[in-house]
């Protein structure tokens, strides 16, 4: 993947640092653009890049901006080692997610157990993480398929649901994480 | 399969009107949740009046209170086909309601409804708390003390509760002692000195404005404590589990409002759709047809009696699947920026993740199911021993009130205590 260091573009996300990792991933000036010409950049990307984009929304995570834009028509979308870099980069997001999880379980409790030691809840943990290995064993491939995106969104849904009310909140891990499902419709899938 | 009688039929038809006039108010309220929208339109009346048997809305002829669970999935579903953040950003009795409808003594009753009646009244309904909402039994919010006038002392924290910043009046569910009987439920006025809530943040569903509520030694007088005229075995927790039983086919009624609403959308945007992007969406439709008719018969179960919320919970399960799965199959469908390109739909994305927690998680609801299927009622008691439920006559929301029903206090408690939230 040339330039571009995605596993260590992934660290960085699993320490829940996505401004970062996105940094990591976005070295030059260029805007990377989706299929269909829009972009999702951290407003340092946007600033050092200034590109001839109208700007259509501005989405809040912990304290970095990001803002959405749609490019010119002919922008140039985004090189495919640029898209497995952002595969990564989810992947990171969502491995922190499950971290968030765990954390988050192994403190509540049902009853006298631990909501970590639930059954359900612990089939929930497993499959989470052999996603994420599905997720790393494809991203070996140069062609790594679109749907990883989308295995990553469901594993993202049902860590969040794991995580209970607390996870639908605008200030808490579901926010990150509504904001990887984001990266992904910008960038994932192909063109139609 | 279940079909509506004429009256629910009518009321059916005029609902989906009732929604649509919300659905204009949508975006602004998502983008600015503390300005109530809508107030004046026909959902918000409806809403207002649910359960308040004195003061029915007469549609057609016909009069709707809606007291049976029936009556409100089949409004609930129209209305949040319009939009799920306005619906339940409306005043009303809300949960409460019900809640108040079981438990409340006469007096409580009149007190309550009197004044969601007179007054354009937002209610509130605090069982959650900071340390885990799934294990209700756990609350911790103190009201064992009772100061020199008579007063109880209300002492806690509470997280999540829905519309509490705008509510006046709500219902508090404390602790009076240890273990499952101490739990009781009382009914607060927002205004009382000690009581503060503060709204969060939220991803989806913002209209509904959940809230933080801190209880410092908010008096509460004896004549508010629900059900203080029943055994202590049929008020509290157990109260508590009926509530639910008779609220829940109405939340997985709003998470397929939400299914309906990506659903119509992807139809109306892709007209031309074919080969497997048409099996998509038509799998979706007959899905949303077949969730409904769940929904209905979890419905008619809890309107026969209030202990099935069995199928309700296997219902809401499947509702809320459901509504997730449409709204990002919606999503997939349009392609690449789908979410920039059509909020609406990204906000129905983010709304459909909501329904999960309201009224148990999923989780919650399949462990509650399970158990049905163990003792044999999942289906509800009228059912064989194979589980197969009985033939449901339409017209099934004529059938009798539950409003004020005695909670009987013996034999005919939840023998295992399973029941979920
Ligand atoms: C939009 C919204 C509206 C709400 N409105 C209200 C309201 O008006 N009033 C109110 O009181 N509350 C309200 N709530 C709170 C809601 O009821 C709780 O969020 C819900 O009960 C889950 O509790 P929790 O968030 O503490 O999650 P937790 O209980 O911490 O659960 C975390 C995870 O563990 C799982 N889990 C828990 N126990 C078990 C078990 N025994 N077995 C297997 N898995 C288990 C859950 O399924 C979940 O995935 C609302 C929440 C939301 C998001």
């Amino acid at each position: 993947m040339s330039d571009l260091d995605g596993p260590s573009c992934r660290a960085t996300a699993r320490r829940g640092d996505l401004a970062t990792a996105f940094g990591r991933l976005h070295r030059t000036t260029e805007i990377p653009y989706g299929d269909r010409g829009h972009a999702l950049v951290t407003e340092a990307v946007l600033r050092r890049c200034d590109p001839d984009a109208i700007e259509l929304r501005r989405i809040v995570v912990e304290s970095t901006v990001w803002v959405a834009l749609r490019g010119p028509s002919d922008a140039p979308p985004a090189p495919l080692a640029w898209r497995r870099g952002l595969l990564w980069l989810r992947l990171g997001q969502s491995q922190w997610l499950l971290d968030q999880a765990v954390t988050y379980l192994s403190t509540r409790r049902s009853g006298d157990e631990l909501l970590v030691n639930q059954q359900l809840v612990r089939a929930d943990l497993a499959d989470a993480a052999t996603d994420h290995a599905v997720v790393e064993a494809y991203l070996d491939d140069p062609y790594a398929t679109p749907d990883l995106h989308t295995v990553l969104t469901r594993t993202d849904r049902s860590l969040l649901r794991l995580l209970g009310g607390s996870g639908f909140l605008g200030d808490g891990p579901g926010q990150a994480a509504y904001l990887s499902e984001l990266l992904a419709d910008v960038y994932g899938g192909g063109p139609r | 399969m279940i079909k509506l009688d004429d009256r629910l039929a009518t009321l059916r038809r005029h609902a989906h009107e009732w929604g649509r006039e919300l659905r204009p108010y949508a975006m602004d309220l998502d983008a600015d949740p503390a300005v109530p929208r809508a107030l004046d339109s026909m959902a918000v009346r409806y809403l207002q009046r649910v359960l308040v048997p004195e003061d029915p809305l007469v549609v057609d002829g016909h009069r709707f209170d809606g007291v049976a669970a029936l009556e409100r999935v089949v409004v609930f579903e129209e209305l949040c086909r319009g939009d799920a953040g306005v619906t339940l950003a409306a005043p009303g009795p809300s949960l409460s309601g019900v809640l108040i409808a079981r438990l409340g003594d006469p007096a409580q009753r009149e007190y309550f409804f009197s004044r969601v009646r007179q007054e354009r009244l937002w209610t509130f309904f605090a069982l959650t708390e900071p340390s885990g909402g799934s294990d209700a039994g756990g609350l911790s919010t103190d009201l064992s003390t009772v100061d020199e006038t008579g007063n109880h002392r209300l002492n806690g924290v509470k997280r999540f509760v829905g519309s509490a910043r705008r509510a006046r009046l709500g219902t508090v569910f404390a602790r009076t002692r240890p273990g499952p009987l101490g739990v009781i439920a009382v009914l607060v006025d927002a205004a009382d000195p000690g009581f503060q809530a503060v709204p969060l943040p939220m991803i989806g569903l913002r209209g509904l404005e959940i809230c933080a509520i801190d209880l410092t030694d908010v008096a509460v007088a004896p004549q508010h404590v629900l059900g203080r005229h029943l055994p202590p075995s049929a008020r509290g927790l157990w109260s508590a589990v009926q509530t639910f039983n008779q609220l829940r086919p109405g939340v997985a009624a709003i998470a397929l409002g939400i299914a309906r609403a990506a659903v119509e959308y992807i139809r109306a945007e892709r007209p031309g759709a074919h080969g497997t992007d048409l099996d998509r969406i038509e799998r979706l439709e007959s899905e949303v047809a077949s969730v409904r008719q769940l929904i209905w018969a979890a419905a008619v179960a809890v309107d026969r009696n209030p202990r099935d919320g069995y199928l309700a919970s296997a219902a809401k399960a499947r509702a809320v699947r459901l509504a997730e799965e449409a709204t990002l199959g919606a999503l997939a469908l349009l392609g690449p920026g789908a979410r920039l390109d059509h909020p609406y739909l990204d906000k129905l994305a983010r709304d459909a993740r909501g329904v999960e927690f309201m009224e148990g998680t999923r989780h919650i609801q399949r462990l509650n199911a399970s158990q049905g299927v163990i003792n044999g009622r999942f289906a509800g008691r009228g059912t064989d021993r194979a589980g197969a439920p009985q033939p449901v006559a339409a017209g099934v929301a004529d059938g009798p009130r539950r409003t004020g029903r005695r909670v009987p206090a013996d034999g005919d408690a939840d023998p295992d205590g399973t029941d979920g939230r």
